[in-house]
């Protein structure tokens, strides 16, 4: 009786190994022949090869233009034309300002100044008042410079995503079957365009406490080579048309 | 002052939003060209960062893109293909879609395209082949940040340089001449009654 409960029981075993086996290599099995088809569907795309050259090897074709192979040969040819413009110009400068924005609409900082928005000096670039006021004019010209730049960033900023939502929109429209994922990107656009406001706003003060330091110190220059109370008489003026020109508004 | 440049950068990191020129096709995948560190010793004109991609192209039309422009670099992209006897490229610059392109053209008879600009932040590249497979290379360069003589913001010579004393004290010396005129009449007043 004891041997034949215990052949049932091997008996069972085997079946149950069998089954959980046949399970097993039966997915496996649907998983090969998953990525077989994935690896056959490739083939037919024909993925075009892409490769990225690193710095060394951006260095070798340099040095090695004389012999150069069919792809390289290319790169070389590239630079040949790419060498041509450079040499052409007097400076990275004079090749900067030949240049246009990528799109007409875009805005590029504009660093010019109004002549009624310039302020007095009393310093004629002598050497003696030039030498003070040098640090804080650099000071101060780079924050024009990068106010420029911060302030064209929020106007492109602002663009792009008022016509990512006119076009998301339009497209949700026509196709009903992107509303509800159009409505999650909305969503991440606007959270995201609200957290770029924030971050303007905490560089815009921080670049007029900036502002603020360097006119002082024009100031202090002013009051030793130029005018008594430069700021309260014009630094100050400048200060608020500043505060104004770039602030955001919306 | 040397904190400005990270300050930007922090501000460019927020416009994660504008990765891109924009899609809603979430199969899109454009690749994203890496600009290595370019100093070439004899050219410092060149300095800055620069990509060069060998392409095989098998499918009609790729998508690239290019991340991290400032405005203040000078930018250039260009594409030499491989053989000037195979079919023109159609290469065009995108900023805010991919549905308008900025800038549009195709290869030469020598197989060369290229365009120079400026822009902030990202821009996208498309190219599209005729015959399949086409070779080609893709350059793109930008260049440093070029320093710029800003215009001043100063007024020459409108202010008297020093201190003016009559100018400061005008109010002091108009009543002290009055104080005289006063005191010269009193006295010649007096003179007279005596």
């Amino acid at each position: 009786m004891k041997i034949i409960y215990k052949i049932l029981i091997a008996g069972f075993l085997i079946c149950s190994f069998h089954v959980v086996v046949n399970a097993q290599t039966g997915g496996l099995l649907d998983e090969i022949d998953a990525i077989d088809r994935a690896e056959s569907e490739q083939v037919g795309r024909q993925e075009s090869i892409i490769r990225q050259m690193n710095a060394s090897e951006i260095r070798e074709v340099q040095n090695n233009m004389s012999q150069l192979k069919d792809a390289e040969k290319r790169t070389g040819e590239m630079f040949g034309h790419f060498g041509k413009i450079i040499s052409a110009v007097s400076s990275a400068s004079a090749l900067y300002k030949a240049m246009n924005a990528l799109d007409n609409n875009e805005c590029v900082p504009d660093l010019t100044t109004d002549a009624s928005d310039m302020m007095p000096s009393g310093c004629d670039e002598e050497d003696a008042c030039s030498d003070c006021y040098e640090k804080a004019i650099s000071r101060m010209n780079n924050v024009r410079k990068n106010l420029a730049r911060m302030s064209c960033l929020r106007i492109n900023t602002k663009k792009y995503v008022e016509s990512a939502i006119a076009f998301g929109n339009d497209v949700s429209g026509i196709h009903g079957a992107f509303g509800l994922a159009w409505q999650n990107e909305k969503i991440g656009i606007k959270a995201g365009y609200e957290k770029f406001k924030k971050t303007y706003d905490t560089k815009y003060i921080e670049m007029m406490e900036s502002l603020e330091t360097a006119l002082k110190e024009i100031n202090q220059c002013e009051a030793q080579f130029g005018l008594k109370d430069w700021y309260q008489k014009a630094g100050f003026i400048y200060f608020e048309m500043m505060k104004e020109k770039y602030k955001r508004t919306d | 002052m040397k904190n400005i440049v990270p300050l930007i950068s922090l501000l460019l990191c927020s416009t994660v939003l504008m990765a891109q020129p924009f899609t809603l096709d979430k199969k899109f995948k454009p690749v994203q060209l890496k600009l290595n560190k370019y100093d070439p010793p004899n050219e410092p004109k060149a300095k800055g960062r620069i990509s060069i991609t060998e392409v095989i192209q098998k499918e009609d039309t790729l998508f690239y893109f290019v991340k991290g422009t400032s405005i203040y670099s000078p930018i250039y992209v260009g594409l030499q293909s491989g053989d000037s006897t195979s079919s023109t490229i159609e290469v065009s610059l995108h900023k805010l879609s991919w549905k308008r392109a900025e800038r549009s053209g195709t290869t030469d008879a020598t197989g060369h395209w290229e365009q120079q600009f400026k822009t902030e932040n990202d821009f996208g590249i498309r190219v599209i082949v005729k015959d399949k497979p086409t070779a080609y290379s893709l350059m793109v360069w930008v260049g440093d940040e070029v320093k710029m003589e800003l215009p001043t913001v100063f007024k020459k010579g409108t202010i008297p340089r020093g201190g003016n004393f009559f100018k400061d004290n005008l109010l002091y010396i108009i009543i002290a001449v009055l104080a005289i005129l006063v005191l010269v009449l009193f006295i010649k007043f007096k003179k007279k009654n005596k």
